[in-house]
């Protein structure tokens, strides 16, 4: 909400309605507008909205299990859909979303915001170049210690379950849907493939707190060229964060904090300047003496940045893609995919953890 | 030895350079487990943590470096010591070595006992410690030049970070490897290196310019801006003796200098010369 309201200074663009079905969320956005000198409508149920109003474009951004049917009546109501990741609750709804994409030709666009990203753009052109040589291994891991989850204004399970609906199957896969779909959608861009079979585990290990999603899982993903995709999330320890490490033969990209590593460190200066003489024809000094006998402690090489400047925000930047994609009436098809595969090999990998089997993709959810 | 090792070979067929730096690599690799007083698996590293308790076993190779060690230490009037590792470890972390450590005993047989026979060594004062940081570059590169030599590469420009260099045959274009300092005020003068090692060394490193080596006859840390380099034949020696004209005062220079085969040497400070 902060972003849009921000990009209403910037893009030729007008926020003219808000919908939520909780009240105090909507006075709360209600008065971030206000606060901008944004008068907007409101609405408590989207149908309301979709009846009275004519907007060329809506942020969907409700819990997971109602994206579906609210993005399918926009489209079908000719507005283009930003709609937060994941797609959907199930592997039906998924691919109803998509088709009704097809159907209306209507933009949906899914809330993957590293696709955005200038660090991830540049990396993911690296790696298409081939700069990081043979993809062995992709691991991405997304560990945070807290319960996940949010006040609940009285004690009710109705309203327990209305406002932690990321802890209910009912509404949503989890770690799975809320953390992993993300990454996951890093490794097909990086791959530029989309998985051939997932198996995972998870486990309720420490919130034993009446929950229904794993608090503990991982999964393996395999492509066609033998790449696995290795997957871990967990909510009961953050030592090592979040992070998806691209691994080829010849160097590693680490995303998150925007590191690059050669497999084969960058030789000294002077040694570079004697190899560049040498292919030159030159013959010049080589000015390479100097440091000390001291017993260092152990050179440690630490990458170099994908890219110097990081003063953006993704999240910004994706709604201002998605502003301009309305503007020309079109986006590249490449983002629905990235977010339809990223979404239905999500929700794989949560049927690969229930069955305990290797899952592949069924005929009907192949585009 | 916690540095970046930079080969450099032409005139060959890329697989025999290949072969010959992976030779050397695995060389260097092995002297590690020997010589690393930092990685809990090497020997000097155990054998520091159980001298002082009572008689070690050691290994021939190791052994074989002590007395070299011991040689050296002889050769540069003490100036250049290997057992001093627990000092150069608190000066490296806090320059205030005197207030930490008791000073190290001026001769070898009052600081390590030796049985030749049984190939054992026990440390007589607590604060006797194995570094073999002053020499194990240089001993490395002196392995590695005895591999170019077996697998018959020629022309070759090898580098542990910048301090200790060893050439073999010349550059492509010219006679000789055009050897330079980094920084300093000797930077354009050029050191013909061919088929010798040389050897830098500065009293301050790091980007703290911290003083890093010991003055044992002073006990004090060098804390001047002097720099030293010195060309030998072989690696070792350069290595070696780069360190102890960086600890021993000027007037003593010359005669640690006549006790080895010494190509060329400098020491100099930021703004002159002091001795050649």
């Amino acid at each position: 909400m902060r972003f849009l309201l921000d990009l209403t200074e910037t893009k030729d663009m007008e926020i003219v309605a808000l919908c939520d079905i909780y009240r105090p969320h909507l006075s709360e956005a209600i008065k971030m507008c206000d606060a901008k000198g944004i008068k907007v409508k409101q609405y408590l149920h989207y149908e309301d909205l979709l009846s009275s109003e004519k907007p060329d474009g809506v942020i969907i951004a409700t819990p997971l299990h109602q994206h579906a049917h609210i993005t399918i009546d926009c489209l079908k109501a000719g507005i283009h859909v930003f709609c937060e990741k994941a797609m959907a609750r199930t592997l039906d709804d998924t691919r109803a979303m998509y088709d009704a994409h097809i159907e209306t030709g209507r933009i949906l666009q899914i809330g993957h915001q590293r696709l955005f990203n200038p660090v991830y753009l540049e990396g993911i052109k690296r790696i298409h170049d081939g700069k990081l040589g043979q993809l062995g291994q992709i691991r991405a891991y997304w560990h945070r210690n807290n319960d996940w989850r949010r006040p609940v204004p009285d004690k009710t399970e109705k309203m327990e379950r209305f406002i932690n609906w990321r802890l209910y199957k009912e509404y949503s896969a989890g770690l799975l849907t809320e953390l992993m779909s993300h990454q996951i959608q890093v490794a097909n861009w990086a791959l530029d493939k989309t998985p051939v079979s997932v198996t995972g585990t998870g486990s309720i290990v420490f919130w034993k707190d009446g929950r229904e999603v794993d608090d503990n899982v991982a999964l393996i993903y395999s492509y066609d060229n033998g790449v696995q995709f290795i997957y871990g999330s967990m909510t009961s320890n953050k030592k090592y964060g979040l992070e998806e490490q691209i691994m080829g033969h010849k160097g590693t990209i680490e995303f998150e904090t925007n590191r690059y590593y050669t497999e084969t460190p960058p030789p000294a200066p002077g040694i570079l300047q004697l190899l560049n003489d040498i292919e030159s024809g030159l013959f010049e000094k080589v000015n390479i003496g100097g440091a000390s006998w001291v017993p260092e402690t152990a050179v440690k090489y630490n990458g170099e940045p994908i890219i110097e400047n990081t003063d953006f925000y993704d999240t910004g930047l994706q709604l201002e893609g998605f502003i301009s994609h309305v503007r020309e009436g079109k986006a590249p098809e490449k983002l629905i995919r990235e977010g339809y595969n990223a979404s239905i090999w999500t929700l794989l990998g949560e049927k690969a953890i229930e069955t305990g089997e290797k899952i592949t993709l069924p005929e009907k959810y192949q585009i | 030895m916690n540095t970046v090792l930079d080969i450099v070979i032409w005139g060959c067929e890329m697989e025999y350079a290949e072969n010959a730096s992976s030779a050397i690599i695995n060389k260097i690799k092995r002297l590690q487990e020997v010589l690393d007083r930092y990685d809990s698996k090497a020997e000097t590293y155990q054998i520091n943590q159980k001298a002082s308790r009572g008689t070690v076993p050691v290994s021939p190779l190791l052994m074989h470096f002590i007395r070299l060690g011991i040689d050296y230490l002889n050769q540069t009037d003490g100036y250049f010591n290997i057992f001093g590792g627990k000092i150069y470890s608190c000066l490296k972390e806090n320059s205030s070595v005197n207030t930490l450590q008791p000073p190290l005993a001026a001769h070898t047989e009052e600081m390590i006992q030796i049985n030749g026979r049984h190939n054992t060594v026990h440390f007589l004062t607590d604060n006797v410690s194995l570094d073999f940081g002053g020499m194990g570059k240089g001993i490395a590169l002196d392995a590695a030049a005895g591999i170019l030599e077996k697998q018959g590469i020629i022309n070759a420009f090898l580098s542990f970070g910048g301090s200790s260099v060893l050439t073999r045959g010349h550059h492509p274009h010219g006679d000789f490897w055009p050897f330079a300092l980094k920084s300093g005020n000797k930077q354009d003068e050029v050191w013909k290196l061919t088929d010798t090692a040389v050897s830098v060394s500065e009293a301050k490193t790091g980007q703290n310019k911290r003083p890093h080596i010991w003055n044992v006859k002073e006990e004090i840390p060098v804390s001047s801006d002097r720099i030293s380099c010195v060309q030998a034949q072989t690696a070792a020696v350069a290595e070696v003796l780069s360190t102890a004209l960086i600890a021993a005062p000027a007037e003593k220079q010359k005669s640690i200098i006549q006790n080895f085969k010494v190509i060329q040497w400098r020491v100099f400070d930021t703004t002159h010369e002091e001795s050649s």
